[in-house]
C-alpha cells in the first residue's frame, strides 16, 4: 500500500522528464540527417569500445616489442608500403605499418582528442564566461581583452607555437601551491574590502601581506612551517574562532612561532620540493595546445548568451523571490545559456580532430609510431601520386572524414532539438 | 491623526538613473502610504515610474539607477524597518517571504526550463525551509513507528528489506535533525550532490510538493497535480498568472505588489484574475499593491488609490473619494479621459515631459489648465485637502495654509 503510493509519486515526478526524453527521441527520429550522424558516431564508439577485440595487439608482428597497445605494429622491416592482402585487411602503410590496427586504435585516440579537448575548453569557458558575462564591469573587460589576443592570432599557428614551447613535464612545486594560496588571500581581500566587512578584509590583508611577503623573502621554504601556518589560518578561517577559542590560537601561535626560530637556527633544510609532476607524451602537448587555442571562443559565446538571459524578466523575478546571486547564476542563468555552447561542442568534436591530424600531418602530432589518423595520412603523403597504394591514404582519410561528418551531423541534430523556437507542439 | 500603522511609507522617495544622455529624475519625492490590509491602486501613464516604486520597495534598484533620498520604512511585525540603508544579504530575507511581486507577463517571468513545482518549491525552500524539514521529520518519525508496531505485532520477526529501511529511516531521522539546526550547512550541502544519498531530500521534496499542489489549487488551477509537472511554455496566459501568484503566495507575504497583472490577459481571464486577488486578500489579510493603468479594475478592487505623473504621486485618496471628486487636474483629466457611451472622448493635451530634463516646479504645469504663476517655479508639497484625501497642488495647497 505505502509502496504503491510511493511509486505512484515517483511516476508523478519523472513524468516531464520522460515526456521531455520522448520529445527527444522523436525530433531526432523524425530527421534522416540526424539518425545518420547517430549511426555514424555509434559506429565509432563500437569500434572504440571493441579494438582490444578487433585488432588484438600482436606483439609477434611487432619489430619493437612495446606494450603500449597504441603502437602500431611492423609486419616487417621494410620502408614501403603494402597494397590490401587477407593478413593485413587496409594493407600497410610506408615503413610497413599495420594501417588497420592503426585506423581501428587510432579511433580511442580521435574520441580522446575531441572530447577532451572540448570537454576541458567547456569547463575553462564555463568558469571565465559566467563570471564574466554575470559580474561585468572590470572583470568582464579584462577576461574579453585576454581572449581577444588569444584570438587574433590563427589558431592552428598558435597551437603550434603553444606545441613546440611547452615543456616536457608539468611539474607542479610547493611554491607554485602557495602563490596560488597567496593570490586567493588577495582576492578574498579584495572581495570582503568592495562588500565593506571591515574585520574580514583587516584579517585577509594582514594574511596576505604576511603571505606575499614570507614568500618574496624566502622562495625556498621549509614544508613543515607552510603547513602549519596553513593549518592555523585553516582554524582561523574556518571556525571564526580568532577571538572566541584563544587557547587554541596561542597554541599553534607559539608552534609557529617556535617554527620560525627552528628556520632561523638550522640553514639549508628547506627545499622547494615537487608534488605533482606530469609527463607530458607528444599527444598530451596536442591536448593542451588545442585546450588552450579552443576556450576563448567557447568563453565569448557563453558570455554573450549570458548577457542575454541576465536582462530576461524571469531572472529578475528570481531575485525578487530572494535567491542568492550564485544561486540565480547557476540555477537560472547558466541553464539558460548553456545550450548554444553544446551544440557548438558537439560540432566542434570533429572539427578537433581534424586540427589534430593537421598538427599530425605537420609533424607536430603524435609520435611516428602513434596510432591516430592524422599520423596515418602524414605517412601516405609520399605516396599520393602512386594509384597503387590508394588505401595508404584513402582509408585513414575515410575514417577522419566520416568520424568529422557524424559528429556535425549530430551538431545538427542536437540544435533541431534544442531550438527553442522549434519546440512549439 | 492616524490610528491604523502603516505597514509600508514611503517617504520623499528620490531615484535617479544615470544614463549616457543625462541623469533621469524618475522619481522625485514619491510618497506613499500602504495600510494593512488594503488594496492599494497605484494608476499612471505609462513610464511614469509606478514599476520603478514598486521594485524599490522590494529593494531592488537596477544598475543605472540610484536612490538618491528618501526612505521607505517597512512595518515588519512592530519592527520599523528602512529598506533603503538595507544591506543586500538582509533584503534577500524580506524578498519573496515578507513582500514578493506578481509581474505583468507571466510567462516571460518564468523560468523556461524549470517545471512549474520546481519553481514554486524553491521560493518555499528558499524561506520556509525549517517548517517544512519540521514536517518531513515528523512523517518520518510516523513512518517509523508504524513500522516497529508492525514488527511488534509480528513478534519480532523482521525481514531483511524492514531492517534495511529501518536503518535507512534512522539515518534520515539524524540527517534532518541536523538540517533543522542548520539546513545550509556543509555537510549537508555535499551530501545532497553525491547520487543515491542525494535521495535523503526526498521526503523533504514529497512535503513541499504537497504545499505547492495546494498553493495551485488555491489558485483554482483544475487538475493541479498534472500542472505542477508542466513547464511555462505549456501554459495558457491566465494558468500562467496564477502560478505566478501561487508562488508570490508561497510564503504568505504581508504585502503582494501586483505590477499590471492582468494587462496582458483576455477580460473573462482578467475578472477571474481580480476575483481571486480579493478573495487572496480576505484569506491571506496581506496588504496589496496594484499597479495599472486600467481605471475600470482600480473602481473594482481598490480600497484607495494613488496617481502617479511623472515621476510624483499628485494624489492619494479612497477609491469612492477620487473617482466622485478628483482635485488635481491631473487626475481630473484622466477620469475625463475614460471612454463613456454618447459622450465625446477627451484627452488631456501635450505628453508626458521627458525626465532627464522636467518641467521646473509642478511636473504638470506645462499641460495643466490652472496652471499659475508659482507652479513653474516651485514643487507643490504633498498636502491634505480633504480628511483623508492627499494632493499635491497648489489649487488646494493654500487652502489649508488658510486655516
Amino acid at each position: 500500500m505505502e509502496m504503491s503510493i510511493r511509486f505512484e509519486e515517483f511516476k508523478a515526478s519523472i513524468k516531464p522528464r520522460i515526456k521531455e526524453f520522448k520529445f527527444m527521441l522523436s525530433r531526432i527520429a523524425s530527421s534522416p540527417i540526424s539518425i545518420i550522424g547517430l549511426a555514424l558516431i555509434l559506429f565509432f564508439v563500437t569500434i572504440a569500445i571493441l579494438a582490444p577485440v578487433l585488432a588484438p595487439p600482436n606483439p609477434e608482428w611487432s619489430i619493437s616489442k612495446v606494450s603500449d597497445p597504441f603502437v602500431i605494429p611492423r609486419p616487417r622491416n621494410t620502408p614501403f608500403p603494402d597494397t590490401i592482402s587477407p593478413r593485413h585487411p587496409f594493407g600497410l602503410t610506408s615503413d610497413s605499418y599495420d594501417l588497420y590496427y592503426g585506423c581501428i586504435w587510432g579511433t580511442i585516440t580521435a574520441f580522446r582528442v575531441g572530447i577532451y579537448v572540448v570537454a576541458i575548453s567547456l569547463i575553462i569557458s564555463l568558469v571565465i564566461g559566467s563570471l564574466a558575462g554575470y559580474y561585468g564591469g572590470v572583470v568582464d573587460e579584462a577576461l574579453m581583452r585576454f581572449t581577444d589576443v588569444i584570438l587574433a592570432v590563427p589558431g592552428l599557428v598558435l597551437a603550434m607555437a603553444f606545441i613546440v614551447s611547452l615543456p616536457a613535464a608539468l611539474q607542479i612545486s610547493l611554491s607554485i601551491i602557495l602563490w596560488i594560496i597567496a593570490i586567493l588571500f588577495v582576492l578574498l581581500l579584495v572581495r570582503s574590502a568592495l562588500s565593506r566587512r571591515l574585520k574580514s578584509a583587516l584579517f585577509f590583508a594582514i594574511a596576505s601581506a604576511v603571505w606575499l611577503g614570507w614568500l618574496t623573502i624566502f622562495p625556498d621554504v621549509h614544508a613543515s612551517l607552510i603547513l602549519l601556518f596553513t593549518l592555523w589560518l585553516a582554524q582561523v578561517v574556518w571556525a571564526d574562532k580568532i577571538f572566541k577559542n584563544p587557547p587554541v590560537l596561542t597554541i599553534t601561535s607559539i608552534l609557529f612561532i617556535l617554527c620560525l626560530l627552528g628556520l632561523h637556527y638550522i640553514p639549508k633544510m628547506p627545499v622547494n620540493f615537487t608534488l605533482i609532476s606530469l609527463r607530458l607524451t607528444r599527444l598530451d602537448k596536442v591536448l593542451l595546445a588545442l585546450v588552450l587555442v579552443g576556450w576563448p571562443s567557447y568563453t565569448r559565446l557563453l558570455r554573450g548568451e549570458i548577457l542575454r538571459v541576465k536582462n530576461e524578466d524571469y531572472i529578475e523575478a528570481a531575485k525578487a523571490a530572494g535567491a542568492s546571486d550564485f544561486r540565480v547564476l547557476w540555477k537560472h542563468v547558466l541553464p539558460n545559456s548553456i545550450y548554444p555552447l553544446l551544440i557548438v561542442a558537439s560540432l566542434d568534436i570533429g572539427s578537433i580532430v581534424i586540427t589534430a591530424a593537421s598538427l599530425s600531418y605537420l609533424g607536430l602530432g603524435a609520435p611516428a609510431y602513434y596510432a591516430d589518423w592524422g599520423q596515418l595520412v602524414f605517412r601516405s603523403s609520399g605516396f599520393i601520386l602512386y594509384p597503387v597504394y590508394w588505401n595508404t591514404y584513402v582509408i585513414p582519410g575515410m575514417f577522419i572524414v566520416l568520424f568529422c561528418l557524424g559528429w556535425n551531423l549530430l551538431g545538427d541534430a542536437f540544435r533541431d532539438i534544442l531550438d527553442p523556437t522549434l519546440r512549439r507542439r | 491623526m492616524e490610528t491604523t500603522e502603516n505597514l509600508v511609507e514611503v517617504k520623499d522617495l528620490v531615484l535617479r538613473f544615470y544614463t549616457y544622455e543625462g541623469i533621469v529624475e524618475a522619481l522625485d519625492r514619491v510618497n506613499l502610504k500602504i495600510r494593512p490590509g488594503e488594496i492599494l491602486g497605484l494608476v499612471g501613464e505609462t513610464g511614469c515610474g509606478k514599476s520603478v516604486t514598486s521594485l524599490s520597495i522590494l529593494g531592488i534598484v537596477m544598475p543605472p539607477g540610484k536612490i538618491e533620498g528618501g526612505n521607505i520604512i517597512f512595518n515588519l511585525d512592530g519592527k520599523k524597518i528602512n529598506i533603503v540603508n538595507q544591506k543586500e544579504d538582509f533584503l534577500r530575507t524580506i524578498r519573496g517571504k515578507d513582500v514578493s511581486m506578481v509581474f505583468q507577463e507571466p510567462r516571460a517571468y518564468l523560468n523556461p526550463v524549470y517545471t512549474v513545482e520546481y519553481q514554486i518549491g524553491e521560493v518555499i525552500l528558499l524561506h520556509r525551509q525549517k517548517e517544512f524539514i519540521q514536517k518531513a521529520l515528523e512523517q518520518l518519525k510516523n513512518e517509523r513507528s508504524k513500522i516497529l508496531e508492525d514488527i511488534k505485532r509480528k513478534k519480532g520477526r523482521k525481514s531483511i528489506l524492514t531492517k534495511l529501511r529501518l536503518k535507512i529511516l534512522g539515518f534520515y531521522i539524524s540527517l534532518y535533525k541536523k538540517m533543522l539546526k542548520n539546513p545550509n550547512a556543509l555537510s549537508i550541502r555535499l551530501l545532497s550532490k553525491i547520487p543515491i544519498i542525494r535521495r535523503f531530500r526526498n521526503p523533504l521534496k514529497r512535503e513541499v510538493r504537497k504545499e505547492v499542489i495546494n498553493l495551485l489549487k488555491m489558485m483554482q488551477i483544475a487538475d493541479p497535480e498534472r500542472v505542477a509537472g508542466m513547464y511555462p511554455h505549456e501554459l495558457s496566459g491566465g494558468m500562467a498568472q496564477r502560478v505566478m501568484i501561487a508562488m508570490a503566495l508561497a510564503c504568505k507575504p504581508v504585502l503582494l505588489i501586483c505590477d499590471e497583472p492582468t494587462t496582458n490577459l483576455d477580460v473573462t481571464v482578467q475578472a477571474q484574475i481580480l476575483e481571486l486577488i480579493q478573495e487572496l486578500r480576505k484569506t491571506y489579510k496581506s496588504s496589496i499593491l496594484y499597479i495599472t493603468h486600467d481605471l475600470g479594475v482600480v473602481a473594482q478592487i481598490c480600497d484607495r488609490v494613488a496617481v502617479m505623473y511623472a515621476g510624483v504621486v499628485v494624489e492619494l485618496a479612497d477609491v469612492n473619494e477620487l473617482f466622485k471628486f478628483p482635485l488635481h487636474p491631473y487626475a481630473k483629466g484622466l477620469l475625463e479621459s475614460i471612454p463613456k457611451p454618447g459622450k465625446e472622448l477627451k484627452s488631456i493635451p501635450g505628453s508626458v515631459p521627458n525626465l532627464i530634463d522636467p518641467p521646473r516646479g509642478c511636473r504638470f504645469h506645462p499641460r495643466c489648465w490652472y496652471a499659475m504663476e508659482i507652479c513653474r517655479k516651485i514643487k507643490p508639497p504633498f498636502v491634505e485637502a480633504k480628511e483623508g484625501h492627499m494632493v499635491s497642488c497648489f489649487l488646494y495647497g493654500e487652502k489649508r495654509e488658510g486655516k
